[in-house]
């Protein structure tokens, strides 16, 4: 039997072979890189990369580093990302154009009035270039108040006062095995050697996670579910790969620093017996997620369900008989019924309540 | 006695010896304005700050007490990155916060105007590297976009760099376009920080892609977010190697030369992310963790180090991330990120 082939050109054929050469030469699958970038354990005897940010006898900044972390970090991961496709700055990823989870510095991406609720609906992203951020982690060095540090106590005491936060305190630039090269306490809270305070969550071993990944927007904290809406921000949607590290995980690390925002399952009805930190939304749900449901501990709560840790572009209302954009400080302080502050929430005024409780 | 009367002074006939009041008053009102005058222009004068002709300079040298002075610098730029100059002397500069814009300034560094692609908006925007085609286009590479924008001289948007191979490059996600240059012959040089695929292109002056080469990695000839680049009078590509912290020295055809490493010998670098090289085989480097800008004599097959010019600091002289630079008419033009400014270095 004769096949017949359809009249193609040759011509044709010729340019699509070509692009198809093209494509597979220039795509291919990307090579997983080692965890943190460039941010790994053991640089070797020979290490020559404490060049790039140090001065061992010249320093400018603490620790030994050649300027302030904020503008250091920012010469990789800043709008230009010069260094890296991470920019933190602008809350995107820069390789694929995904928005960042942590939000941004400066801008962020998160569909903060998004109008739909539970159950079926996740935070979106807002495609570039987002919008200002309204509140921050800021890390500009300025003295901060770590809102809830400290043990339980009967006597009003909001929480650290004076202390500068910076990339470095919550991040190891060093690479120590951790996701995101978070420490396992953050520096500057303790001295060297120090004990961890009893009021303090112990992340020894909770963290490490040296499985190479490669690094995208779709490879963050799993605070994915499947069952209900997600606080995790992603480009494209979708489950990630990384069971090690969970949402639970992520509340107890935040609580490090804000240790009475540590709170177990029906702290919302029972006094903590603190004079400001008396009752408190469950983040230590043991097992639960966030509002009880029994689960996998891997699906338990975090902190990031409701804000984002870098920034976040959320609104919130001021004006005469408008509450989200006036609310006070854990020590009473506030800018009066102007402030705006958005509390790092992912969603307009209180949407992040509505997002589960729907009232 | 009686009373003498003065003599009265002679004077033309059909003239008075004293100025008539209206008189008075035109003399008092040409006084005034030219007073006005002269404190509006002194106004301007500082508004625009002082010529860069006109300023003596700190007589900063280089730390090896020779070579480039500190001249000058131009204020008004937000977290500035990139650097060029025209062929009438005009210098671009990019914003990296702020508005995001591209700064255009006189010889003198009087601000002229600025520029950015259309229909974007500053947080949609950052304008990085830069540089001037040997016909007085101006190409600016776009992060936030992944785009290599051309302006006219004067900030015109012309069109986005986007040739066939350009094209199908972005279609495969393979287009991130970082640092730009161009040679004497109007070739252009862009390094590209693709996922997994950092490298150099090289387009003829028709804008087709007549060579690739690099990949990412650490070893000689790949790069680690490549930055800016510049070609020398023999043919030679040099690229700041950013991560890996070293510039590498390419033939025309790719093939990898010699390296300026890291390290904390003289001569050794941090961070390099932008170069620029002079009509004397100097090769200018800004080392941007280390605060300096380290200059090379690279007439020889392997670079040799001359001097650091500055140090960390606020000063004139210092820098904070210092990030581009470019060389022409005998200045050296280097963007001083944190401090805001460009800073402007001369025999």
């Amino acid at each position: 039997m004769r096949i017949l082939w359809p009249a193609v050109p040759v011509w044709l054929v010729a340019v699509a072979l070509a692009v198809m050469a093209f494509v597979v030469m220039s795509s291919g699958a990307p090579s997983a890189q080692a965890d943190n970038g460039p941010h790994i354990k053991g640089w070797g005897a020979t290490a020559d990369g404490c060049a790039a940010c140090h001065r061992a006898h010249r320093g400018q900044a603490e620790p030994n580093l050649v300027q302030d972390q904020a503008s250091l970090c920012a010469s990789c991961h800043g709008p230009a990302a010069a260094g890296s496709s991470l920019d933190v700055i602008d809350g995107t990823n820069k390789s694929d154009g995904g928005a960042l989870r942590g939000g941004g510095f400066t801008n962020a991406r998160i569909n903060t009035a998004d109008p739909s609720l539970p159950p079926s609906s996740a935070i979106g992203v807002l495609a570039a270039p987002g919008l200002p951020a309204g509140s921050t982690h800021s890390v500009s060095g300025t003295p901060q108040t770590i809102w809830g540090y400290g043990a339980i106590n009967a006597v009003a005491d909001p929480g650290k006062s004076s202390f500068n936060l910076a990339c470095g305190k919550c991040h190891d630039p060093h690479g120590d095995g951790n996701y995101r090269v978070l420490r396992k306490v953050p520096a500057g809270l303790l001295s060297y050697g120090a004990p961890l305070p009893a009021f303090m969550p112990d992340m020894t071993g909770l963290l490490t996670d040296e499985s190479p990944k490669v690094y995208s927007t779709t490879n963050y904290w799993d605070v994915s579910y499947t069952d209900q809406w997600q606080a995790a921000i992603q480009s494209p949607p979708g489950p990630v790969a990384d069971t090690e590290i969970t949402g639970r995980q992520v509340g107890k690390w935040c609580t490090t620093c804000h240790t009475r925002y540590w709170a177990s399952t029906g702290s919302a009805d029972a006094s903590s017996g603190d004079a400001i930190f008396k009752f408190r939304h469950t983040t230590n749900p043991a097992g639960r997620d966030t509002h009880g449901r029994a689960g996998p501990v891997t699906l338990s709560g975090s902190c990031l369900k409701c804000h984002a840790a870098h920034g976040s572009n959320a609104t919130a209302a001021t004006g005469v008989g408008m509450y989200s954009g006036s609310v006070e400080q854990p020590d009473g302080s506030h800018t009066g019924n102007g402030s705006g502050d958005s509390r790092l929430l992912r969603m307009d005024n209180r949407g992040i309540c509505q997002k589960c409780h729907n009232k | 006695m009686t009373a003498t009367a003065w003599p009265q002074p002679e004077g033309p006939p059909g003239r008075t010896s004293r100025m008539p009041g209206w008189a008075k008053l035109v003399v008092v009102l040409i006084v005034l304005a030219a007073l006005g005058w002269v404190v509006l222009l002194g106004t301007q004068y500082l508004k625009t700050g002082k010529p860069i002709s006109e300023l003596p300079g700190a007589q900063i040298p280089g730390l090896a007490g020779q070579g480039e002075q500190y001249r000058s610098s131009v204020f008004g730029v937000a977290q500035p990155l990139g650097v060029a100059v025209g062929r009438d002397g005009r210098m671009y500069v990019t914003e990296s916060a702020g508005q995001r814009m591209v700064r255009i300034f006189d010889p003198q560094g009087h601000p002229l105007s600025s520029f950015a692609p259309p229909n974007t908006t500053a947080n949609g925007r950052v304008p990085v590297y830069i540089a001037v085609s040997p016909q007085g286009d101006v190409y600016v590479t776009d992060r936030a976009n992944d785009a290599l924008d051309v302006f006219s001289a004067d900030g015109a948007f012309l069109r986005a760099f986007d040739p066939a191979e350009v094209r199908l490059l972005r279609l495969v996600g393979a287009w991130h376009p970082m640092g730009v240059a161009f040679d004497k012959d109007g070739n252009l040089y862009v390094t590209d920080v693709s996922a997994d695929k950092h490298r150099v292109l090289v387009f003829d002056p028709s804008g087709t892609l007549k060579l690739t080469f690099g990949s990412q990695g650490t070893d000689e000839g790949k790069f680690w977010y490549p930055n800016g680049l510049a070609v020398d009078d023999r043919g030679r590509i040099w690229v700041a190697d950013g991560n890996n912290g070293r510039v590498q020295a390419f033939d025309a055809h790719g093939k990898f030369l010699t390296a300026i490493a890291r390290g904390f010998a003289k001569g050794d670098l941090a961070m390099p992310r932008g170069v620029a090289i002079d009509g004397n085989n100097h090769l200018f480097v800004a080392d941007t963790s280390a605060h300096t800008v380290k200059v090379y004599d690279i007439s020889g097959d392997r670079p040799e180090f001359l001097r650091d010019l500055g140090e960390a600091g606020t000063g004139d002289g210092q820098f904070r991330f210092p990030n581009g630079v470019a060389f022409s008419g005998g200045r050296l033009y280097v963007t001083d990120r944190e401090n805001g400014r460009v800073q402007t270095w001369s025999d």
